[in-house]
């Protein structure tokens, strides 16, 4: 049989023949446990792997001030792709992307013939007019998606009140974080089946579901008010370089805000999150954050409560030395000459610290925490923004009779410029503290109103008696000022100045904070503005007169703006304004000096402590229209 | 007579209709990958179309070539396709793609060269073996089988192409096996055979990491175990009937290579099972006749070629789809006649050709025996 070779041949190859059949059948058993074993569970793996769910993002709601006038907005930008597979002539395709889109010819050549890949990537971010202009000219291949980046029509306005998002139009600070989850709509979301790189792949099912888009929110801003406001501030940091200065324009009869303003500020459209130390200080709303002792402007709120409680009256008259002593200290006032006999009335206009020592003592220190509790002080009022600080009251049991003396007029206490405007504003509204607010209402995408805010009503701070009387004062103390001619010509405007000492490190860091609150129109408040100035002037120091300026800008283009009619018309022709030269004072005793500027026609700030004019301003030989402010310190040096 | 050619016949018809279908398959496969690389639905199509023109002239010339004529050609045969191969090393000839060198190029024409030496060394090792069948059992008989074999397969394996390797590697051993080759000399050879393949693994990183791969290809779905993921949820989709001929999804793009190595997955995929094992039933069905026609050749160098060529189709194709169904470590080797590919295809047709030219053998058996005796 050995020999047999043949056999041997056939039964060798019949048992490969058997080997390899036995090999291919256990394949075959293999395939039909892949194919029918295990199907279910590979073929959900294989769905999952083939379904993509693209999301569609929900368009965020708008920003628009009480007119409607767009604040925060969404456009529209394009990612720019190619398709390599569909380019039909790559070199022209090439030559006109580069070309308007400023890119290198060989860098887009290369990705426009690449097949390697499904797409590739251009250019990001580009324009609705860049991208009709490339759809114009019917490229084959070139693809475009769609992103909705955040808008701010008036970028440098409402920086620290609007705030912003971050890239994934997620609210970060201001409005935007406060009412993000009203502003974000729902998304929605496409399911498709795409290729490995998520191309879609034509006739497969897709399942849509669309997106809901964000609220808009109704701002109790007016764009216009903001406007003047933010331009008043441009005009004092130029001219004063202060270290910070805010400004808030309410509407005392609502609480509305329909102002906000903060300097320094950004471009809400090129925030600056590169230096994020910086921009957590730049984006802090100051106003609302942050507080200050008001110092002279809280003196209104004093007044108000002792004529209300019957601690006063306008009969009432007192003497100013130049200070007080309470518990053995030294309470100056700041002429350190004294005011002599005054008013009730003319201890406001003189804003006489000590007519306040007094009518803070008068009230005793229960009244004075009372007074604290009743116009919103040291809690906070409920703005809808947030991280707002409610003041600082120092407490009950701690506090001294000189503690309580410096709390009359504005010190040994901190608020908010925001709880300032708005105890100033219960003064001059009849006595109503009011909740100050931001939003209006909240509108859907049909423009249907879902929610709509109410004026509230937190405390009735005094009578509208007492009102009257405050409303008449604070004219007064804005007559005084203006001295021989009106401050603004044919209207009434009420206000009060504020200085108030910074400290560092619990010790006076010789800086100061300079304030005024102004009240439009004076008998009938619209407007009340406060305007803060921290650290003022830099080289030529004005006192506690920095702020009044553009206090004074903003109600002027109030006046032109919502075309109030003027009260006292005849003044408005009256055209007199004299010009006169400043004296060279320096050196001069003080009582002569104000004695000059006086007769000048001039009011005059006497800043200091001492009895010899050490600088001026302005300047000797500067031309000034009479009823101008001047500035004299004084001092004892050389002397 | 009568029945040989009924044989060819059904052979060529097989191979036709396998050659058409994997056109079609190979039209489904690549119609999107092809759109997105090259812009043509149609570029693997028309690449394999040149292969099946190109395969038809070699079938007709070799199914005319008289296949005792192999016998003088022996040297050329193996010499040329050691030249081949070693072109491929030839800079400006040899194409690099993958990190690998198995194609050569002139003229705007590709071929892989291992390819052709499969058949080359089948040609040689039946045509030394019809006149020295009754040496192989010592070992100075099978010498120049393994020497010519042991050369090819060196070549091979410095391109690196593990799987032809392999599979050269298992066609030699059959045809030693069917030449005579005694069970003292087999033990001889596989020992060290497999040592080599082994250390042939461990000396390639990658090689190991795909057979870690091919043991838990979860493990790293996303790198070494993505290629095989994707081949079993093709055949995990396709199910008992498919998805329906031209509806596979893995084709976007996510299974690799699916218009050649692992255009199997694809058939299952959308042929389900059931058109799975229709197709390797065709297989199934050739490869019967090509042992049909060995063991009827009138000689035997038209045996042992029937065999050679029968044995590296089968080889082949149980390489393939053993990688397909993940049963065995990924490795790149087409599935013969479907399997996008021109060299493949127009060498796997002149192959059939010679396969027919054998199968017209005037005699049966009893005459093979009385002749060989």
């Amino acid at each position: 049989m050995l020999n047999n070779s043949i056999f041997s041949l056939k039964k060798r190859l019949l048992a490969i023949f058997l080997l390899v059949s036995f090999v291919f059948f256990a394949i075959i058993i293999r395939l039909g446990y892949l194919q029918l074993g295990k199907s279910g569970w590979l073929q959900a793996k294989a769905i999952d792997q083939w379904t993509r769910e693209l999301p569609i993002n929900a368009l965020r709601g708008d920003i628009v001030d009480v007119n409607g006038v767009k604040l925060a907005t969404n456009y529209t930008t394009y990612d720019i792709y190619v398709r390599a597979s569909m380019v039909e002539d790559s070199v022209r395709v090439s030559h006109e992307l580069s070309s308007i889109l400023g890119l290198d010819y060989d860098t887009t050549y290369k990705k426009v013939v690449d097949r390697f890949v499904s797409e590739s990537l251009i250019k990001m971010q580009a324009s609705k007019e860049i991208v009709e202009k490339i759809k114009s000219l019917d490229l084959k291949g070139v693809v475009f998606s769609e992103n909705n980046s955040r808008y701010y029509p008036h970028g440098e306005m409402l920086t620290q009140v609007l705030g912003f998002t971050t890239i994934d139009n997620v609210g970060q600070a201001g409005l935007e974080a406060y009412y993000n989850k009203y502003l974000t709509g729902v998304d929605g979301y496409v399911l498709e089946e795409g290729d490995v790189h998520g191309v879609r792949i034509d006739n497969t099912l897709r399942t849509y579901v669309p997106s809901i888009a964000g609220l808009d929110l109704h701002l109790t801003i007016d764009v216009m008010v903001q406007g003047f406001v933010e331009r008043a501030l441009e005009v004092l940091c130029k001219e004063q370089k202060p270290a910070k200065a805010s400004a808030i324009v309410m509407n005392p009869k609502t609480g509305e805000i329909v102002a906000m303003a903060t300097r320094p500020n950004f471009d809400l459209n090129n925030v600056p999150r590169n230096d994020v130390a910086g921009l957590m200080e730049t984006v802090k709303n100051i106003n609302i954050v942050d507080v200050y002792e008001p110092g002279s402007t809280f003196k209104c709120v004093t007044m108000a409560t002792a004529i209300e409680k019957g601690y006063a009256k306008l009969s009432d008259t007192f003497f100013d030395p130049g200070y007080r002593m309470v518990d053995n200290e030294k309470i100056k006032c700041w002429k350190l000459t004294g005011h002599g006999h005054q008013t009730l009335s003319e201890g406001l206009c003189n804003s006489c610290n000590s007519v306040f020592v007094d009518l803070a003592l008068r009230l005793g220190k229960e009244n004075v925490y009372e007074m604290f509790e009743t116009f919103g002080i040291g809690e906070p009022l409920g703005v809808d923004f947030m991280g707002e600080s409610g003041g600082i009251v120092m407490d009950y049991d701690y506090s001294k009779t000189v503690d309580i003396a410096r709390m009359g007029f504005g010190q040994a206490v901190a608020m908010t410029p925001l709880q300032l405007i708005t105890a100033i504003c219960s003064l001059v509204n009849g006595g109503n503290l009011y909740k100050p607010y931001f939003l209006k209402s909240m509108t859907d995408v049909n423009g249907r109103v879902v929610y709509e805010s109410t004026v509230s009503k937190l405390n009735t701070t005094i009578s509208k008696e007492t009102s009257d009387i405050m409303k008449q004062m604070m004219i007064d103390v804005i007559e005084q000022y203006s001295g021989y001619y009106p401050f603004i010509p044919g209207y009434d405007v009420g206000g009060k100045t504020g200085t108030s000492q910074k400290y560092a490190d619990g010790r006076l860091s010789g800086e100061y904070i300079a304030s005024f609150v102004g009240v439009f129109p004076g008998t009938d408040p619209d407007y009340v503005i406060l305007v803060v100035v921290d650290e003022p002037g830099g080289a030529s120091y004005y006192g506690s007169i920095a702020a009044i300026p553009y206090a004074k800008m903003v109600i002027e283009n109030i006046i032109k703006y919502k075309k109030y009619e003027p009260v006292r018309p005849e003044e408005l022709t009256d055209d007199k304004k004299q010009i006169v030269v400043m004296p060279n004072l320096v050196g001069c005793g003080v009582y002569n000096a104000v004695a000059e500027l006086e007769s000048l026609g001039l009011y005059v700030e006497v800043q200091g402590d001492g009895d010899i004019v050490v600088s001026q301003f302005p300047k000797a030989d500067t031309q000034i229209s009479a009823g101008s402010v001047v500035m004299i310190d004084v001092g004892n040096k050389g002397y | 007579m009568q029945k040989c050619k009924i044989r060819n016949i059904i052979l060529v018809l097989l191979v036709t209709f396998l050659i058409l279908f994997g056109l079609v398959m190979i039209y489904s496969a690549s119609s999107y990958s092809s759109e997105a690389q090259f812009g043509d639905a149609f570029h693997f199509v028309k690449k394999q179309l040149v292969g099946v023109a190109l395969g038809v002239v070699l079938f007709v010339i070799t199914y005319k070539f008289d296949y005792h004529r192999y016998y003088k050609l022996r040297y050329w045969a193996i010499g040329i396709s050691v030249i081949l191969l070693v072109l491929v090393f030839v800079p400006g000839i040899g194409i690099s793609a993958n990190g690998a060198r198995r194609w050569i190029g002139f003229g705007g024409f590709n071929l892989q060269s291992s390819e052709v030496a499969k058949f080359g060394f089948v040609i040689f090792s039946a045509s030394y073996l019809s006149k020295n069948y009754q040496k192989t059992k010592s070992f100075k008989g099978i010498l120049p089988i393994l020497f010519a074999g042991g050369v090819i397969c060196l070549l091979v394996m410095l391109e690196p192409n593990m799987s032809v390797t392999m599979c050269i590697g298992m066609v030699m051993i059959i045809m030693l096996l069917v030449g005579g080759l005694s069970a003292k000399h087999f033990v001889m050879l596989a020992i060290p055979a497999l040592a080599l393949v082994v250390a042939l693994i461990v000396v390639e990183p990658y090689r190991l990491s795909r057979l870690m791969a091919f043991i838990n290809p979860w493990a790293n779905p996303k790198e070494d175990g993505y290629q095989l993921i994707q081949s079993l949820y093709s055949l995990g989709v396709g199910g008992m009937f498919g998805v329906g001929l031209f509806n596979s999804r893995q084709k976007y793009l996510f299974l690799p290579f699916a218009e050649s190595d692992f255009i199997f997955a694809i058939i299952g995929e959308e042929l389900g099972f059931v058109g799975a094992v229709l197709v390797l039933l065709v297989y199934v069905a050739i490869i019967a006749i090509g042992v049909k026609i060995a063991l009827s050749a009138s000689d035997r160098l038209g045996t042992y070629l029937a065999i050679g060529i029968t044995a590296v189709i089968a080889i082949q194709l149980l390489i393939n789809i053993a990688v397909v169904t993940g049963s065995i470590p990924p490795t790149g080797i087409p599935m013969p006649f479907i399997s996008a590919g021109g060299t493949s295809l127009s060498v796997f047709m002149g192959a059939i050709g010679i396969l027919c030219n054998v199968g017209k053998g005037k005699g049966d058996r009893e005459e093979v025996v009385k002749r060989s005796v």
